[in-house]
């Protein structure tokens, strides 16, 4: 490994041990008081890590055009993942259905692979596609193969992960040179319809309005993302103290994933913020230019959708944490707990290391 | 080296610097968007995390001193223990049954009897403040709603209702909102409250969102004082003994009341104090003000013939008297126009009587011209040298009593307080303070209770011996006085306590009922005393209820039992 894959080999190891640093502190309490044992969702975060590295190798050995050639697989299979969902294998937790469970392995969540999937396929076939005149019966397949991952993940309901997959999706069509007009119909629709969807879920609409006023219900819908600007202001510019975090003993009820970024700034104040958004930023540099200095399609647009999947979840995480977007659950990539996100986190990287590799290696 | 341009050039690669641009301008919001969070609105925001972060100031709560008596046993002491409170509106109505159930079992008390409470009350209520920590624990362990547990201390008293009268009791007192702390009442629990209670400190902890504490360092923590132990003068032996012989004497005297109190008659120091009736000091059913009532020190009343043995010391003193001086009884005098006489009962008119004679015979005609020859000034000066009319310096709560100034005493309530009736209220621990200064060959010595005090940890704080202040009459009076007071239980004497000679007096008063107070106080051995003992019994109601009849019998089993206890040797 050299170069650019090194970089991003490093940068991934950088942000995860941080994630388990910050995981330790975050899921202390919670594993204490559901299990009596305060480091056991710090263990199991940690086999998921060792996961994530077998997964990152796996990837930078595959060749991209295995990708190309069977993208097919790479997304039927978590389609056929996320149908079982709605089996009786699928596993509800707080009112939505995200996790397959795999005994006492854990649970797994499809959409995670989903996402990379369909990124892998819409890249594949849209660089199929590309030296060939587009029909509009093709942009009609095209976005309507592209609502069915988006739809099955609303459906869970994940409104969070829609988000990223629509926007890692747009700049995959963006960057295929999609005439405006036809992308801006189609997820212009897209859009309208996840808006339509959003306020169609109770607490969806509930959690748009306190984005628009948080303090109009504090102890209700407002609550979390009222604990979250605590969080922050708790901290203040140096932070209270790695691992003194007061706001993580359920005062933020998701501290470990869905609001660790709040933790991360209670605990280490500005400069602990200003590291983690340095780190995304240098992930977005080295993703966003492989896209750039691609000679080929299919690299581009893995490249930019992957760089996508990551970056702006990290983008909405914190922006959620600080108010910016409503509250939805989603993690931050390599940080917050969550087994199938860091392990497809990792898988990314290793993707991205391998396109850094293969256009390295041309002439 | 320079990179070749792409051989085939795609286009888009603008689109992607608009992306990148987008991510950039993005992350930089969030940057700011942090820092504004984190400095400008970081203060007030902090303040607000504070405030629901940390509880409300929590009172620790001290725990009192130990109360040991001067052998180190322990007479009472604070231990863990658990409060259980009740709200019954938090008790689903389904599980009021199952609740009261097993609580009862718990506690030991009658289910329907809580169940009742459950049903009709609705603001909260404490079902028990003083449990074992076993059965704290195991209601805790239920874990019903409504019901909540609280870890509490406890007083406890090893030996019942022994010495309940000197030790007192603590009764619950808010001190705040939820907290209760103990406060002494009556005896030396109440008497010592600034030194056993000790002082509360207060904490301020970080919490979570049920309230729960945090395992982080507190915000604020002042830790509690604890209170400090005393060690008590009392010999936890000879206190039983005295309670179980003043119980008996009050008892088969058909008497109201009484107490017996035992000196140490070199030091001072208080070996035994007994009340009867005594109390529980754990069981307030126990605790009323008949109970409460401490006789020793709280019971006022003319005492009496006994009284004699200081009309007698002045005297002497003064010269009025010597021990060959001749009195004479001729039987009924008048002073004032009021008779003053010597009930027939006993053989008067005495005759020509000595002092040791006036004593043995307790003749009023007697002491009454040995009191106008004296006069009022003189006699006022002496009974209060030796403590009438003031508070007597032991450590219990007491009565002062009363004794009248001397410019008002008429001649008749002279004659009359030479035998111990008029101008005057005294209690049964001024009668045994006044003599423990005859048995102690005339120095005032303050009576105490408690010998030495110590800190939380142990250590000693302060050793009390008080030392002989003044001189209440002459070591030679003293020594005659003694000497005269011999012959009045010299008859009633066993064969073993002849060897030793008691110097006592006794004092059969009239009440304002049909029955009298009785009193008898005496120093053994009499000519070089260790213990001056008092005891006083009350409306006995039997015939010929006479202190010699009542009070004599309790001060022999008692001293008799001194002898073993405290090995006093026969004089040689």
């Amino acid at each position: 490994m050299r170069g650019k894959a090194l970089s991003l080999f490093l940068l991934m190891l950088a942000l995860c041990l941080l994630g388990l640093v910050f995981v330790a502190s975050a899921s202390s309490w919670i594993s204490l008081r559901d299990t009596g044992d305060s480091l056991y969702l710090l263990k199991k975060q940690a086999i998921w890590f060792a996961l994530g590295l077998v997964g990152f190798l796996l990837m930078f050995r595959i060749p991209l055009a295995v990708w190309q050639g069977r993208a097919i697989w790479a997304f039927g299979i978590p389609i056929l993942l996320m149908i079982a969902l709605f089996t009786p294998l699928g596993v509800s937790i707080g009112g939505s259905v995200r996790w397959i469970s795999l005994g006492p392995l854990g649970s797994l969540q499809p959409s995670e692979f989903l996402k990379l999937g369909s990124v892998v396929f819409f890249s594949a076939w849209l660089t199929a596609t590309s030296k060939r005149k587009r029909t509009p019966a093709m942009w009609g397949a095209l976005f309507l193969f592209a609502l069915l991952p988006l739809v099955l993940i609303v459906l869970e309901p994940d409104l969070g992960s829609t988000f990223i997959l629509g926007l890692a999706l747009l700049v995959v069509f963006f960057l295929a040179n999609v005439p405006l007009l036809q992308l801006s119909i189609g997820f212009g629709a897209g859009a309208i319809g996840f808006l339509v969807m959003a306020w169609a879920f109770p607490h969806g609409r509930q959690r748009l309005l306190t984005l628009l006023n948080p303090s109009q219900d504090p102890t209700g819908s407002g609550y979390n993302i009222r604990q979250s600007l605590l969080s922050f202001g708790a901290g203040g510019v140096w932070g209270v103290g790695l691992g003194l975090s007061r706001q993580k003993f359920q005062w933020l009820p998701q501290a470990h994933n869905d609001f660790i970024f709040a933790i991360v700034a209670e605990e280490t104040g500005l400069p602990g913020v200003l590291v983690i958004l340095a780190l995304f930023l240098f992930l977005a540099w080295l993703g966003y230019g492989l896209a750039y200095r691609s000679r080929e399609l299919f690299p581009r647009l893995v490249a930019a959708g992957c760089t996508t999947l990551l970056v702006w979840q990290a983008v909405t995480h914190i922006g959620v944490s600080t108010g910016f977007l409503p509250v939805t659950g989603i993690t931050l990539p390599f940080i917050s707990y969550g087994g199938t996100s860091l392990l497809v986190s990792m898988c990314i990287c290793g993707l991205l290391a391998r396109i850094a590799k293969e256009e390295g290696s041309k002439p | 080296m320079v990179t070749p341009p792409p051989k085939a050039p795609i286009p888009s690669g603008g689109r992607i610097r608009l992306i990148v641009a987008c991510t950039l301008v993005f992350l930089l919001l969030l940057g700011g968007r942090s820092a504004y969070l984190q400095v400008v609105q970081g203060p007030s925001l902090r303040e607000n995390a504070l405030r629901q972060q940390v509880s409300g100031k929590v009172i620790l709560l001290p725990r009192r001193g130990t109360i040991f008596d001067r052998n180190g046993n322990i007479l009472a002491q604070t231990t863990d223990s658990y409060r259980v409170d009740i709200r019954p509106s938090d008790i689903p109505a389904e599980k009021r049954a199952e609740v009261a159930r097993a609580l009862a079992t718990c506690l030991s008390i009658p289910p329907q009897d809580l169940l009742q409470k459950l049903e009709t009350l609705v603001s909260p209520f404490p079902l028990d403040r003083q449990i074992s920590v076993n059965t704290g624990e195991e209601i805790q362990a239920l874990a019903f709603p409504g019901v909540d547990v609280y870890p509490s201390a406890k007083r406890v008293y090893p030996l019942g209702s022994q010495a309940s009268h000197v030790l007192g009791f603590v009764h619950p007192e808010l001190s705040s909102i939820n907290v209760e702390e103990y406060i002494g009442g009556e005896g030396l629990e109440f008497a010592c409250e600034d030194l056993l209670h000790g002082k509360a400190g207060q904490a301020t902890y970080l919490v979570g969102p049920t309230g729960e504490r945090l395992p982080l360092d507190p915000v604020e923590f002042i830790p509690p004082q604890d209170g400090n132990s005393l060690v008590l003068t009392l010999d936890s032996t000879i206190q039983s003994v005295t309670e179980e012989e003043l119980k008996i004497g009050v008892e088969t005297n058909s008497a109201t009341t009484g107490c017996a109190i035992v000196l140490d008659s070199r030091t001072g120091e208080v070996l035994a104090l007994a009340s009867y009736p005594a109390y529980n000091p754990l069981d307030a059913s126990t605790r009323t003000p008949s109970h409460l009532f401490n006789v020793a020190t709280q019971f006022l009343y003319e005492p009496g013939s006994v009284f004699k043995f200081v009309t007698g010391a002045a005297a002497l003193e003064e010269g009025v008297t010597t021990l060959d001086t001749e009195w004479t009884d001729d039987g009924t005098i008048y002073v004032d126009d009021w008779p003053v006489l010597c009930p027939a009962e006993f053989g008067a008119p005495h005759g020509v009587q000595k002092l040791a004679e006036l004593f043995q015979n307790s003749c009023n005609v007697g002491f009454a011209k040995i009191g106008l020859k004296l006069g009022a000034a003189k006699f006022w000066q002496y009974a209060n040298a030796f403590g009438f009319g003031r508070l007597n310096a032991l450590e219990l709560p007491q009565a002062a009593g009363r004794l009248d100034p001397a410019d008002l005493w008429p001649d008749i309530g002279l004659a009359t307080a030479s035998f111990g009736y008029s101008m005057m209220l005294v209690t049964p621990l001024q009668i045994a303070a006044a003599f423990q200064i005859v048995a102690n060959d005339g120095r005032y010595l303050p009576l105490h209770l408690i010998k030495e005090i110590r800190d939380p940890s142990g250590k000693t704080l302060q050793t009390l011996s008080p030392q002989a202040t003044r001189q209440v009459i002459s070591q030679k009076t003293a020594i005659q006085l003694r000497q005269a007071l011999r012959g009045v239980v010299e008859s009633k004497l066993s064969d073993t306590l002849r060897r030793y000679g008691v110097a006592g007096k006794t004092g059969t008063a009239n009440s304002d009922t049909e029955y009298n107070n009785t009193t008898f106080v005496g120093a053994f051995p009499a000519d070089n005393p260790r213990v001056v003992i008092l005891v006083n019994i009350n409306q006995p109601q039997v015939d010929l209820g006479y202190a010699v009849r009542v009070c004599y019998p309790v001060f022999e089993k008692i001293v008799s039992k001194l002898v073993d206890i405290l090995r006093i040797e026969p004089p040689q």
